[in-house]
């Protein structure tokens, strides 16, 4: 298993290289640089010369590879790229104006998609695992049809159109608005649950549908099997059946789809972000784009895709803790 | 058996074409009656999205197209520009938000703009201007709100008028001056169109009437025909970039997953590199080299499902090699080709259809989202996700309009939800029919 999960992580490495390459792709791809799009957006008129020389500090009027090893921080032959940059944990400074420090504008935006999306995934699984069980174990009794009706039609429903909906009836009816400044959960722990709890809230039901579906599937398939039979026959509680024999067996697809979910959540929620005003990754990384910001860019989206693949391989791992005839070559 | 030869030359009559024709449409409805009677859910879904497919293909024949001819009957009028409404610069400046008392007393929700403070609010009422700003290309949409002679002037320039035709949401522009030469025509409908066809902009944002089944927005624009024309742009999207990406997918997994090696490896990372992307950000990304426009919204969807088939159909593959009936057509001397895809493919194609049904409800969304945060359709496009981003063209400053116009979010947030649930159940059914023992997920350890 040990080799097995160092495997994995080597592969990673090229994984991940591309994933850096894919996203400095796009940006470079795209019309206009991160000057065009800065002085657009302070409709400021520049010259051509003053285009040149703001290009020249910035170092966007090096060549697309000597940018992308500046970034990475490797030395190579042509380039004035030094050694230093993500290889050390330094990921570069903001091509905007002010030339913040990447690493500067991470640490405020990914504490608040964390913080969101951790408490989605706890609503989710709060909501999920006991309706999919109960609607497994209870199957075709208007208790499970009910479940069923709450999941499809929270697959059905976008989140967008639920967030406007909460946002337009909250404002009609409860005089309820999201409150326009943001406060970080160190800051004022009370006001950031407030606005955190409505948009976690509709995250969180409408993944909950999700897994909901899947674990009450694979448990009416588990509840069909022998050994389910022989711990009924043994004269054991239900309790006991569904949680040890049943549910533990039936884990390996939940966790799956959770594992993804994760990834999701933490580099996803564009849209809730955006319509709940919350100052989180995905709207960073929206702005990012949208002013050509090619660190920003390159490492938001590096750290979306560590994350991700690294909850991959733990999801793979834990599929031999639930069940121990996986074995790992 | 000489009596079958004998049908097969009989001669292609029209009363021969008609009676088979109806024999095979009976065979189907007898097909669908017993899917319905052991599916009813999926039955019933899939007569929906027969509606609506019908609805998209026939229903904008009911409404009289385009026709600048129609549109303009005066002698020699002024040659019609066909435009989107112009999207002034972007000059969002923040950092003047909490320098002025007035706006401080406003949660400090001003933007600075031409060198004036204005308020950036859209969720109060009455106010002299609403800002939009579209979050993604960064460009902003003011609109002169309420009163005034020219109720909606679009992009600032408050002094054109622009007749906008209901259905495909084109704009005519004239100056007041034009208007003023051609006395009333900037005021009434032209003769000869029809009532549906041109709307003058007085008649934005009307409740449901009579003569608005659903409704009009901002540009006097019937909410009714747009919808009509959205199910064409909803479901274009969604069943080809379906077909795109499962197509692509499903040559990409079986290739991989039967020759294994090095290409294997190498593609594989690919893929797992694209998964690894969050999909909305490789999709933005997209939009901002191409530029937002259905087709392109269409494309990036097909990009970002590709990995999820090939995954699926490699680990089907992967599998299906092992059987004896490889081996069997091997030894008999078939080619790489042949058992690729007349042994093995065939039998991977199930999980290959139960996704792809279960992928159009996903594919929906998506294009809907795309469209709500201004990186789908124009919103001069009548998608179903444009039109929930309402007047602003940008859906999250848009939210406080349905306050006031709630039938503009109504309309596509049910169609949207309508279809997409149809298309779920659907592939519920598809799913329990084709193989009742498929669960997504697996095929991610070998």
């Amino acid at each position: 298993m040990r080799q097995y999960a160092a495997r994995r992580v080597i592969i990673m490495i090229p994984v991940l290289i591309l994933v850096t390459l894919i996203a400095a792709g796009l940006l470079r791809l795209a019309p206009g640089d991160a000057v065009i799009q800065s002085a657009a957006e302070a409709n400021a008129t520049l010259t051509q010369e003053e285009l040149e020389a703001i290009r020249a500090e910035l170092g966007l009027d090096r060549p697309f590879h000597c940018q992308y090893f500046d970034w990475i921080g490797i030395k190579i032959p042509g380039c004035d790229a030094e050694w230093g940059g993500i290889i050390t944990g330094d990921l570069g400074q903001s091509l905007t104006p002010g030339r913040i420090e990447v690493s500067d504008i991470l640490w405020k935006a990914v504490p608040v998609s964390v913080e969101l999306g951790a408490i989605a995934l706890i609503i989710s699984l709060l909501v999920a695992l006991p309706i999919g069980v109960w609607s497994a174990i209870r199957q075709d009794s208007l208790s499970d049809y009910l479940g069923r009706l709450f999941s499809i039609g929270g697959l059905s429903i976008p989140d967008f159109i639920i967030g406007s909906m909460v946002i337009l009836f909250g404002a009609i009816w409860l005089n309820w608005t999201p409150p326009l400044t943001y406060s970080g959960f160190f800051e004022d722990p009370g006001q950031n649950l407030k606005i955190m709890m409505t948009p976690a809230l509709i995250v969180g039901v409408r993944l909950s549908s999700i897994t909901m579906r899947m674990l009450r599937s694979t448990m009416l398939e588990v509840l069909r099997q022998d050994y389910v039979r022989t711990a009924w026959a043994k004269g054991l509680r239900e309790r006991s059946v569904i949680v040890r024999h049943v549910l533990k067996n039936a884990f390996i697809p939940v966790i799956t789809v959770v594992g993804s979910q994760m990834g999701f959540l933490f580099g996803g929620i564009v849209i809730i972000e955006t319509i709940f005003n919350l100052p989180g990754l995905g709207r960073a990384l929206i702005q990012a784009i949208s002013g050509r910001d090619l660190p920003m860019v390159q490492s938001g989206v590096l750290i979306i895709s560590v994350f991700v693949v690294v909850i991959n391989l733990l999801v793979d791992l834990s599929y031999g803790w639930f069940d121990p005839r996986i074995r790992y070559e | 058996m000489i009596d079958r030869e004998e049908q097969e030359e009989q001669p292609i009559t029209p009363g021969y074409l008609i009676v088979h024709s109806i024999g095979v449409f009976l065979a189907g409805l007898g097909w669908y009656w017993r899917f319905l009677r052991n599916k009813p859910l999926g039955g019933l879904s899939a007569l929906i999205i027969l509606t609506l497919i019908i609805i998209a293909i026939f229903g904008p024949l009911l409404i009289a197209p385009y026709d600048p001819d129609q549109l303009f009957p005066v002698k020699d009028p002024p040659a019609p520009q066909i435009q989107a409404p112009k999207i002034a610069s972007a000059s969002v400046t923040l950092q003047s938000f909490t320098t002025v008392e007035f706006c401080e007393a406003n949660e400090g929700a001003c933007i600075e703009r031409d060198g004036e403070l204005q308020f950036f609010e859209v969720r109060r009422r009455n106010l002299a201007t609403k800002e939009y700003c579209d979050a993604v290309p960064g460009s902003c949409l003011v609109e002169e709100f309420p009163g005034g002679d020219i109720q909606y002037s679009v992009a600032s320039n408050t002094t054109t008028l622009e007749f906008c035709n209901a259905n495909p949401g084109q704009c005519v522009t004239f100056t007041e001056e034009e208007c003023a030469e051609e006395g009333d025509f900037c005021h009434i409908a032209p003769d000869g169109a029809r009532y549906e066809l041109v709307e003058v902009k007085t008649e934005a944002n009307e409740s449901p009437n009579l003569n608005h089944w659903l409704g009009t927005d901002n540009l006097g624009r019937s909410v009714l025909s747009r919808a009509i024309y959205g199910a064409r742009i909803s479901l274009y999207v969604g069943i080809l970039a379906v077909a795109i990406s499962t197509g692509t997918g499903t040559v990409i997994g079986l290739v991989t997953g039967f020759f294994e090696g090095a290409l294997d490896f190498i593609v594989q990372r690919f893929i797992d590199a694209l998964q690894a992307f969050p999909a909305l950000i490789l999709a933005l990304g997209i939009i901002a080299i191409k530029g937002p426009s259905i087709q392109n919204a269409l494309f990036v969807i097909a990009v970002v499902l590709i990995p999820t088939t090939a995954r699926v159909v490699r680990g089907t593959v992967l599998s299906l090699k092992q059987n004896p009936y490889v081996e069997a057509s091997r030894a008999l001397g078939a080619s790489n080709y042949r058992v690729m895809f007349r042994h093995i493919l065939p039998n991977a194609m199930a999980p290959v259809i139960v996704q792809a049904s279960i992928l159009l409800g996903a594919t929906i969304i998506f294009e809907a989202s795309l469209s709500f945060l201004g990186a789908g359709a124009k919103p001069t496009d009548p998608s179903w996700g444009a039109m929930i981003s309402g007047n602003a063209g940008s859906g999250v400053n848009a939210i406080h309009d349905y306050e006031q116009f709630p039938w503009l979010a109504i309309t596509p947030a049910i169609l949207i939800s309508l279809s997409v649930l149809s298309f779920n159940l659907l592939g519920d059914a598809v799913r329990d029919v084709l193989d009742p023992r498929l669960r997504g997920g697996g095929g991610r350890l070998r």
